[in-house]
Parts: C-alpha cells; structure tokens; sequence
C-alpha cells in the first residue's frame, strides 16, 4: 500500500483511540473518517504555502483557547497536562488539510512566508515523505492519549501494536527484518518491566523522600503523617500570596475562621508527626456527595449547624481537606473515597473534588473529629527543648496553677506581652535549638514557633496539646461576598485537652494576618482581579441553565469559525507580503488570485491617469506609456510583467527593488 | 570566563545537534522527541500513563543503541573534485565507492565530513560586534548562539546533504555523483566520509569514518555586469608590455637606422658602432594600451552581506571588461598591497578570481595606503573601476583627486540600505559613473541607481 495512505490509517486510528480514552469517540469518527477514504477520493489538491501558513494561525488560536480553558479548569501547573490531553484539536486542522494534500514530499518551510524564509538565508529544509509527518501525528496522538489514567491495562498493548505498525515503514530492508521484529518483541518486553519498574520506584521514593522533595516531584502526592515547619530557618519568611480556596460562611462569622487539615502530637527537631493513626473509610450517605464524618457534637452553648461552602481554586487527585472545627457533615463532595483518622484528617482520593461543596458545623460543640482522649505522647517535651521550656515556665509564673483554663489564660497573656510576631527569622546560635532561642532571647517568631511553643509549654504544665496545620479565614473579597484563603493564610495553633475533650486555642498574637498581607506584592490586585473575574465566571457558568451555556458555546463557535474564515480568506495583515502570496496563490487549485492590483507600479498608472489622458483598456501598457512620452518606464514595465505573468513571480529581493524603484520615479515626478 | 562558559555550552550543544541530526533517523528522530517529552509529562507515574509511552519508546532507543553496531558498513571510497567552483552554484563531483566484502549492501547513506567548523573562542569573541550582530536583541547578542552557527555555517563553507546509495554488489563498486554547493569564497577542504546505515529497528544509524581528504576552491559568486566602454580608448605605454607589468626593460626592436641630427643618445645602438663604425639609432616600438584598473576597497569594518556583494562585483566587473588586448591591474589591501595584472598573455582572470576568493577585509589598514597606491598609477590608467564599501570624506576627496587627473571613474558602492530617493545625503548624487548598490541587487541583474 501507498506509504502515505497507511500512515493516514495509523494516525486515524491513533485518533480513534485517543477518542475512546480521553471521551471524545463520538465527533473523532468523522475526523478518522476522512483520513481513512483519502485513499478513495477523487479529488487530489495542490495547496499553498499560504494555507498551510493561515492553517497554523488556525491551529495557533485553537491553541490558545484551549490553554485558556486547561488553565481555567485546572489553575495550576498540571494544566498542561491537560492541554498535552487536548493536544490532537489544536493539530487536527493541519491533518485535515495535509490529508487531502497530493503532495508526497512535505516541509515545515511551508509555514514561513517569503519575507521569513528570506531570513533565513540560504538554508534550505529538507522535504521529508508526507507518511512521516502522518506518522509523527500518530506519536502525539499516543501521548495525549496516555494522558488520560482509566483503563490503564489496555493502554500498553495498544501502544505496542502502534508502534510495530508506526516503525514497520520505516525501518530498513538489508536483509534482516527477522531480527528487527525480534529486537521489537524484546524492546517491548523491556519497555513493560520498565514502565512497572518506574511505578514502582515513584511509590518507593514517595516513601522515603522528604516531604518537600517528594511534594515537589510528585505534587499530587499528600503526607499526612509529618509536616516540616520553618522553625530554625534563617531570614525572611517569603508567602505566596496565590488563593488556594474561597470560602462562603452561612450567618455571622467571628473571624479569623480557622479551618483545620491536620492535628500533629509528636515534635522532633523543627517537625510534627503524628503518632500512627490509620485513616479509616468514611461511609457515604445520602444524596450522593454527602458524607457523615461524625454525630453533631454536643455540650456547647450553640448546637445550630452552619453551612460553609469551599471553592477550590486549585483541585487536586488526592488531597486532605480543610474543615472547622465541630464539622459533622460534609455534601456536594462527589468523590470516590473519603478517609478520616483520629487526629482529625480527611483524605479524599481518586479524582479531584467538584466545587464548590459543603460543610455543616455546630460552632461552640464538640469536635467530632478528634477522636480518643489524649496519650501519653500528648505530654511528651523532647529533652533538647526541656531547658527553655522549664525557664519560660518558671517566667511566665505558671508553676503551682494547677487550674487548666487559667494556665492557659496567664500563658496567653504572657505571650502576648513579651512575644512579637515577625517573619524576620534570626540565626539561633549559641542556644539548644531554634524554639529555646525563640523562648529565651529573640521573642520574635511566626505561627510555627508560637503554636510549637504553647504545645510544648502547656504539656510541661501537664495539659495534653496537639500542634494544628491548617487555614485561617478572614480576607472578605467584596465583590464576590466570600472569603478569600490564600497561601499565605496557612496558619498553626494549639489544641487543648480540657475537660475531657479538644478544644482549640490560638497564642499566636493576633497582628500576625496584618503582617503578612504586608507581603503582598504590588500586582497582588492585579492577580486577584483575574481571580475573582474567573471565580465570577465559574459560579455564573454552573448557575446558568443548559440552554444559556450551550448558546454562549454556539457563540463562541461561530466567533471562532468566523476568524478562521477570515484568516483564510481575507487577512490583508499588516507586515504580509500579500503579493507574494497572491504570486503563488495562481498556482493553486481553488485559490484565486487578485491580478495586477498589488502591483508597485499601478500606483504609476494611476499617477499618470490623473496628470495625462486615461488609458483605454483595449490599448496595451507598453504603448500608452510611450504614448505618454515617458519611455524611461519600459523597464519598470518589464518588472510589472513579471510581477503579473512570471510563474516563479518575484523574490522578496526583487520586490523590494521594484518598489523602490517605482517609489523612486514617482518622487521624481 | 562566562562568555567562556556560553562558547563551551554552545559548542556542546552544536555537538548534540550534529549527532541527532546525522546519527538518528527521521523516524528515529520522532521517537527520541516523543520520549523526551513523555519522560517530562510522565515524571508522575501516579498522574497519567505517559510514563508508559516513555518505557516503551526509551526501551526502543536502546535496543536501536545496542544493535547500531551490527549494522555497520565498511566500503573503500575515492572522491574526484573540480579545482575551482563558483559561491552559490550547485556543483556535482563523483565518489567511487567499493564494496570490499563478499556480501551486497543496501540501505547505506553517506555524508561528507569536514574539518571541525565550529568557531574558537578567539573568533566567537572578536566577532561580537560584527554589524550581523545589530540586528539581534541584546539578550541574544549577549549569549551569542546565533552568532556560533552563523560561524559554524560560515567556516564549514559548503552545504551537502544526506546521499542515500542504492545497492552495491559484493566486491562491486559504485559511481555515485554528488552535489554540493560552497556558501562561501576560499578553500573548502574536505576530512572524510561517514558511511552509515540504520540499524534493524531503523531508528539510529552506525557510521564508519573513511578518511579521505580533499580540497577545492571557491571562487567569488559572479553575476552579469554591462561592459562599460572605454571614452578615451587607447593610452601610450611608455616601455611597451613589459612595463606594463612592471618589470623589466622594453625591448621590442622596430628597426635600426643612421643617426639623425636631433637623436637621442640613448637611441645609440653602440653594439652597430662597434661593427660598423658608424652611428646607428634603435628605433623602437611605441605600444598603445587600453590599461583598465579594478580596484576594491577592503578597508572598512562592514556586514558580511555588503562585503561578499563587494567582492562579487569585483570580481563580475573583473569578467566583464576583461579582453585579450586589455590590460586589467587589480588592487586590493589585503594584509599587505596587492597589485596583479591581466591581459594581453600576462594572466587570465582567472588570478584574480583566486585573489578575490581569499581577500578578507582590512580594518587596521588605514585607507590612504590603497588611495597613494591608485593614485601613484594613475597616470597610466584608461579607465578606473572602484567598489567602495564604505563612503566618507576621504574616500570623496580621493575619488575627487582622480577625476581632477582626468581619469574616467565608475565609482561602486555597496551599502546595506539604499537611502530613500528623496534623501539629501544620496552618496554620490549627481555623479556620473556614480552607481549605489545595497546587498542582493547584483543577483537581480546590474540595476545600481546612478
């Protein structure tokens, strides 16, 4: 078979493959369609250059839009991810044309206009058989295609069925094919132990990478299990500014709302652990979405549920939640696995949360979450930070209280007279460790180091404390009437054992927000004005009825369909050497060209029509212009002819010439 | 030290670039491209299945690595080359190829290898303020990527391609005609042959180096010129052709005579009054030259493009006014002064092709070394041709003080952009003989303005 018209089929059933993986089978079929009765088509066309270069201006804006919506949807790096997903759209224009191209050589070259290929000098691009750029389609389609997870045991044989076909054209006939496909089936057997051995070496450096090492190569990945704070870190804090979440509170709200991810019990050298707590499944309830993480708490003053609803800016396949405290229940949350354990953690996994989605709390209850009464290791203080927490102990004048509310009361009010909040981290040399120097000499510290400090001081007075990861809401956005969350609201604090359950407390002096929306930079609105824009458009989109979206699709699509018409067949751009174009647009089927009207030297005939008598159409050029005396324009005439009547037309050197020369004469005159 | 740095980045990088371009196939190129970017898509494994692309494709790559080697093919190989060519003409040459083993090869391509052309860090730095170098951004004048291949493309000086042969017999041999063309003037030497052939997946080539060197001459690109008609013909040459070439004593006897009254004494032809006992007077032979000079200006810092038009030019002028019974001297500064004449069985223009292949511009010299030079000869001169590369007073003063002794000038300069016909700065203007020419006109046919 002709080598072109097997590639066509390969690539036409690599789309249709990509189709079937990543939900699009149903339109791919037409496309596929045509790429596999290339073959039986009677039609054969030679197109331009200049198709192919406003084909690209198509594929280029089809680019565009479709990062535009990768990004919209995702709002994070993995956007490319899903544009790579969406990569064969942004092409297929150019595959539809190419098909239909009689051309059995092609070259990128095609895409340049004269002025670039100009440029480029004498370098010449090899022509390369069409087949092979079919065949580089099909490559691209193969990765999109492997974008997508579902039916993840199928993938690999498929591709290597591709790819025996893909490398079958190409690969030599010097007598040894035999061992080729023999050198394929082994290459293929090595490539499968390689893609389980890269599996698995992912989970294994997962495990014994450091948080941030492993968040950073694989940051999908989430850790409950430990959290390394910036205690001992020399400097300024830097906080990104970036919104991670909005928040919409139900009823009056007393800010700063704090929403809990995780609650740590062992401190070791600057990080928190958690004593092993496996995450036990949440059962669903009903409607779907809606999970029951515990029964209302009980025994406050207020036992009312608030709703508060979370918008993701950023979603992620697995994550851990930010619930308040005394949340009991959870909707809108369709996701696959929902897991809690006793330290208060929520795990989904298995797909990104939709947002928004809803939680119910009973403010001023108990927290269902944090299970279990404390242990021991609730009372721990490592020996390196004893010596400092004993003096600060001592200072703050809380030996002999023996009543838990007023040790924390009097250590609240200790830390808040002799203790400032600053981002401005100080070298601890000369003391046991970063936290003693923040207790006995600097006094000046974040979140981390009043949070790990109270944890440590409270359980030295004999009061069971826990370190607590998580956000603190309290950035009204006005425009949207909710509640910003960004980076930089990540916060820490304490919670308590007292009376015979957990109870949050914040020692961190409450100025600490103000000093790090200092931090902003000076785009902040900027970024937050796009932010809220697209916040606005995704809450109007999932508000809008069906009908309303589909009619904003039908208007973008027919938008779309309309600049692509326009680019085809009507671009007249600025810095175009239209001319040219139209030069090679009388070589090709289906392109017409404009005549003489781009000629440089109309604008002579028009000159002379508007000083002497008007030429009679029926008397040719060259005799009227002597006619008119001036035969010094015979030889500009001669490069109009070639300009009109040369098939090779004229280079961009000649145009330039000719254009100054007619701009020349016409000066004289 | 950076720029250091930058000069072995790039020279590693153009190291790459020639090895994915020659040792990997197309289709080969495909999948190392692919690989690559599902090795960055699929670094999460847990993400997508991209990381599966990569397995297979990488292990693909390795095999291909692996079995290169068994594809190998040996040949004895002779190249037979013109001595002189022209800049920008396409030439063909022949390679005799031998298959010295007992089996048939198919599937063998060749390249031609050349002396490494990538620039040292003497040339990379001394070029960085080559006028090439205004038309780039300053980042990328800075980190000098672009100006590493435009002196990679310039020293290498030849552009062929990839020959793909067709079956050799075992023990057979195979003429195979070629075609390359030099992108540049001067010696194109030629190292080796790389005879390569794809591996059985077909994705990496192995190559075989036979040493084979060999030389040829590139001779400026010329383009048709007009001739240009002598107004005052013929000029007396005092001494006859042999001072023409200034060397020598005349010496073409007409006849001898008796001594006339009024005679010079150095007419005496004192060997005849040694014989004869009487004064005898050589009358000798008066030639009449029509003595053309050629002269190109190489002294001035200037692009490539303006150069090479210059030196094209030349050497098409030196073409067109040429005549056997003319006498064509050519005067450049190169690294010292040249002076060669044509003409009339001292030369054919061919010399001065191979001059002009090799002339390179001058900036240390000043421009008065070449101005006395011209000036020195030009009593004897018909006519003056000059390619100017450059316009300023001393060339306009110069060029004034030769058309003050009366000599016809066809002035030539070549400059980057022609100035808008309204311009009052016009070098030049009002001149006859006067001709602006700007880089790529000449290709188009001989249109200066005037």
């Amino acid at each position: 078979m002709n080598a072109k018209y097997r590639s066509l089929w390969v690539l036409g059933g690599a789309l249709l493959f990509w189709g079937w993986r990543a939900g699009g089978g149903g339109w791919v079929v037409p496309v596929a369609g045509w790429l596999f009765v290339q073959p039986f088509s009677p039609w054969r066309i030679l197109w331009s250059d200049v198709l192919y270069q406003r084909i690209l201006g198509v594929c280029g804006v089809i680019a565009v839009l479709l990062g535009g919506w990768a990004w919209f949807v995702q709002q994070d790096e993995l956007f490319v991810m899903a544009l790579l997903r969406l990569s064969p759209l942004i092409w297929m224009p150019m595959v539809l044309v190419m098909a239909a191209d009689s051309r059995t050589l092609w070259a990128p070259d095609r895409f340049l206009s004269d002025r670039n290929r100009a440029a480029t000098g004498d370098e010449v691009v090899p022509e390369r058989p069409m087949a092979l750029w079919f065949d580089f389609f099909s490559l691209a389609t193969l990765l999109a295609a492997g974008v997508v997870l579902e039916n993840r045991s199928w993938f690999f044989p498929v591709l290597v069925g591709f790819m025996a076909v893909l490398l079958w054209s190409w690969c030599p006939r010097h007598g040894r094919r035999g061992f080729g496909w023999f050198l394929f089936a082994v290459a293929a057997c090595s490539g499968y132990l390689v893609q389980g051995g890269l599996s698995l070496l992912q989970r294994s450096l997962m495990e014994t990478l450091s948080d941030e090492l492993a968040e950073w190569f694989y940051p999908h990945s989430v850790d409950v299990t430990h959290r390394r704070t910036d205690i001992g870190e020399v400097g300024r804090l830097k906080m990104s500014g970036r919104i991670l979440f909005r928040v919409h509170y139900e009823g009056p709200l007393v800010l700063p709302l704090l929403l809990r991810e995780s609650s740590y019990n062992i401190y070791y050298d600057g990080g928190w652990s958690q004593a092993p707590a496996p995450f036990v499944t949440i059962p669903p309830d009903a409607p779907v979405g809606a999970w029951m993480l515990g029964t209302p708490g009980t025994g406050g003053a207020d036992s009312g549920g608030r709703r508060v609803t979370i918008h993701h800016s950023v979603t992620r396949d697995q994550g851990i939640l930010a619930l308040p405290f005394q949340a009991y229940r959870i909707e809108g949350l369709e996701v696959a696995m929902l897991e809690k354990n006793r330290f208060g953690s929520v795990r989904y996994r298995n797909g990104p949360p939709p947002t928004p989605w809803t939680m119910i709390h009973s403010p001023g209850n108990l927290d269902p979450l944090q299970e279990g009464t404390a242990e021991k290791l609730d009372l721990q203080i490592p020996d390196v930070e004893r010596k400092g927490i004993d003096l600060t102990f001592q200072e703050a004048g809380l030996q002999g209280i023996t009543s838990s509310e007023e040790i924390i009361r009097k250590w609240n009010e200790f830390v808040r007279r002799r203790f400032t909040y600053s981002l401005d981290l100080t070298d601890p040399a000369g003391f046991d460790s970063p936290l003693s120097h923040f207790l006995l000499s600097s006094r000046r510290g974040h979140c981390e180091y009043f949070a790990t400090a109270s944890v440590l001081l409270l359980r030295r007075a004999g009061i069971p404390a826990r370190y607590v990861f998580g956000y603190a809401v309290s950035e009204p956005d006005r425009q949207s009437q909710w509640y910003r969350v960004r980076e930089r609201d990540a916060h820490a604090w304490t919670v308590v054992f007292v009376n015979g359950a957990w109870r949050s407390v914040d020692f961190t002096p409450p100025d600490w927000r103000r000093a790090e929306a200092m931090e902003a930079p000076l785009w902040q609105g900027v970024v937050d004005g796009w932010s809220t824009l697209s916040f606005l458009f995704s809450q109007w989109s999932q508000g809008a009825s069906r009908e309303v979206r589909l009619g904003w699709v039908v208007v973008g699509f027919l938008g779309l369909m309309i600049y692509v018409y326009l680019r085809l067949f009507r671009q007249k751009g600025k810095g175009h050497d239209h001319s040219q174009v139209m030069r090679r647009d009388k070589q090709v089927v289906g392109m017409v060209g404009s005549g003489d009207a781009d000629s440089p030297f109309v604008a002579i005939v028009k000159h002379l029509e508007q000083n002497a008598a008007p030429r009679i159409p029926s008397v040719p050029l060259s005799q009227w212009i002597l006619e008119q005396q001036h035969p010094d324009l015979m030889p500009l005439l001669q490069w109009h002819y070639r300009w009109r009547f040369d098939p090779q037309g004229l280079d961009a050197g000649e145009i330039l010439y000719f254009t100054q020369a007619v701009d020349a004469w016409l000066t004289k005159q | 030290m950076f720029h250091k740095l930058l000069w072995r980045g790039a020279g590693r990088l153009s190291t790459w670039s020639h090895w994915f371009s020659r040792s990997l196939t197309p289709m080969g190129k495909g999948v190392t491209t692919a690989a690559f970017v599902a090795a960055v898509f699929g670094i999460n494994t847990e993400l997508s299945l991209v990381y599966q692309v990569f397995s297979l494709l990488f292990s693909l790559l390795l095999f291909s690595i692996l079995s290169a080697r068994s594809s190998r093919v040996i040949l004895e190989a002779a190249r037979i080359l013109p001595d002189q060519v022209w800049v920008g003409q396409p030439f063909d040459y022949e390679l005799l190829l031998l298959n010295p083993s007992g089996v048939p090869q198919q599937d063998v391509v060749i390249f031609e290898q050349f002396p490494d052309p990538r620039p040292g860090f003497d040339q990379f730095m001394r070029t960085r303020n080559d006028p090439e170098e205004r038309m780039h951004n300053f980042y990328d004048r800075w980190v000098g990527f672009h100006r590493f291949v435009r002196l990679t493309r310039k020293n290498q000086g030849i552009r062929n391609e990839m020959h793909a042969l067709g079956p050799i017999a075992p023990h057979g041999e195979l003429r195979v005609r070629l075609r390359a063309t030099a992108t540049r003037r001067g010696v194109i030497h030629f190292s080796g042959l790389l005879i390569g052939r794809a591996d059985p997946l077909g994705l990496l080539r192995s190559f075989h180096h036979c040493p084979l060197p060999g030389r040829v001459l590139a001779v400026p690109r010329c383009h048709p010129v007009p001739h240009f008609e002598d107004p005052r013909g013929r000029k007396h040459v005092p001494g006859g052709l042999t001072l023409a070439a200034a060397v020598g004593e005349h010496n073409e006897i007409a006849a001898l005579r008796s001594y006339r009254a009024g005679d010079r004494l150095h007419a005496i032809h004192w060997p005849g009054l040694a014989k004869t006992g009487k004064l005898v007077v050589v009358e000798r032979l008066e030639e009449f030259f029509t003595r053309h000079a050629l002269v190109l200006d190489t002294l001035a810092s200037v692009s490539d493009a303006v150069f090479e038009e210059a030196v094209s030019l030349t050497a098409s002028l030196a073409l067109a006014q040429g005549h056997p019974d003319t006498l064509l001297e050519f005067m450049f500064v190169g690294p010292e002064v040249f002076r060669c004449t044509t003409g009339r069985g001292l030369g054919d223009h061919r010399r001065i092709l191979e001059l002009l292949a090799s002339v390179q511009p001058q900036v240390a010299q000043p421009f008065a070394t070449l101005a006395q030079l011209v000036v020195s000869q030009a009593p004897r001169l018909s006519a003056l041709f000059v390619v100017l590369i450059h316009w300023d007073r001393d060339r306009e003063l110069w060029l004034h003080a030769l058309r003050a002794q009366g000599i016809p000038l066809r002035v030539f300069l070549i400059q980057e952009q022609l100035p808008s016909p309204s311009s009052m700065a016009l070098p030049g203007k009002g001149v006859p003989g006067f001709h602006l020419l700007h880089p790529g006109m000449l290709r188009h046919g001989f249109k200066g303005t005037s």
